[in-house]
């Protein structure tokens, strides 16, 4: 009668140790949060990661690009940071559109736009600390 | 006097004040601190030419340099003035585009620009306003769109315009 319970620790402890490891050790996780940055001149940059936008206290955070070949223009980026700064641009680039397409669940992007709104630079993150 | 005749005569006249200077040195021993062009000086005529060489001071007077400050500042201040109204500074529009829009589609880009112009004016966009204009869009070709729509996606990246919405401008 008394090994029972014993027995049951170490059973438990052993289980407790095994779980552990894929409890503490879920990879390295990075939030990217959404930052729009607006020129005078109308140029700007923004940068954050889907998930944060998705996850963000606020309702107001948002970020993404649309590759659309019929209604609107083939590319555009945009992104809404928390404290409502907006900012958008868009491309003909078949780059990319590539790149956006690739866009997902783990992606973060960096874009950058002229005075005109035409992006310049369009960066696509994907990594798993973005996933979250 | 033309310079490429000027420059064919520096050689020749350097050889002669050159030979010059050698056969003084020869002759009478000089002093220990005589010059070639001491030399040169008292065995062999000078030549006009070589004295145009010399370097001289400026020969601008206060006057003359402050007069040429203005011409130089006046200059500047007409490059700038033609670059800044060059063509390439002028707003794109559909006229002047490299894409062609046959009437129909000039004349959804024009009723475009009239909602985009509304926009401005009125300072918002929204959802909405978007959707509305979308099926017009749609019958432009994408160069197209995109000058139609630029006004307005300079004027929210500007803050001249609030877009009330969520997600794409267009």
């Amino acid at each position: 009668m008394n090994r029972l319970p014993f027995g049951i620790a170490i059973f438990g402890i052993a289980g407790a140790a095994c779980l552990a490891p894929s409890i503490a050790l879920g990879g390295q996780v990075s939030s990217l949060t959404v930052f729009v940055g607006n020129n005078p001149d109308g140029s700007g940059y923004f940068e954050g990661s889907l998930a944060a936008a998705r996850y963000s206290p606020d309702s107001v955070a948002d970020i993404g690009c649309a590759v659309d070949a019929l209604g609107t223009p083939p590319v555009q980026c945009w992104a809404r940071s928390s404290g409502n700064q907006y900012g958008s641009c868009t491309t003909t680039s078949a780059t990319a559109i590539t790149a956006v397409s690739g866009l997902n669940a783990a992606s973060g992007l960096l874009v950058a736009w002229d005075k005109t709104g035409t992006c310049t630079t369009i960066v696509v993150l994907n990594d798993s600390a973005l996933l979250h | 006097m033309p310079s490429s005749r000027l420059t064919l005569l520096v050689g020749p006249a350097c050889a002669i004040l050159g030979l010059g200077a050698g056969i003084a040195l020869t002759r009478h021993p000089a002093p220990a601190r005589a010059t070639a062009a001491a030399a040169a000086a008292t065995d062999t005529p000078p030549s006009r030419e070589v004295v145009a060489f010399v370097p001289t001071r400026a020969r601008l007077d206060d006057e003359e340099k402050q007069t040429l400050r203005t011409i130089v500042r006046e200059e500047l201040a007409a490059e700038r003035a033609a670059a800044s109204a060059s063509p390439s500074a002028k707003p794109a529009t559909a006229a002047d585009a490299t894409w062609q829009l046959s009437s129909d589609a000039m004349k959804v880009y024009d009723d475009v620009r009239v909602r985009v112009d509304d926009a401005i004016a009125r300072r918002t966009w929204s959802n909405e306003d978007r959707a509305a204009l979308r099926p017009q869009l749609a019958q432009l070709p994408p160069e197209a769109r995109i000058e139609a729509m630029r006004p307005l996606l300079i004027a929210v990246n500007q803050g001249k315009v609030n877009f009330t919405g969520h997600g794409p401008l267009l």
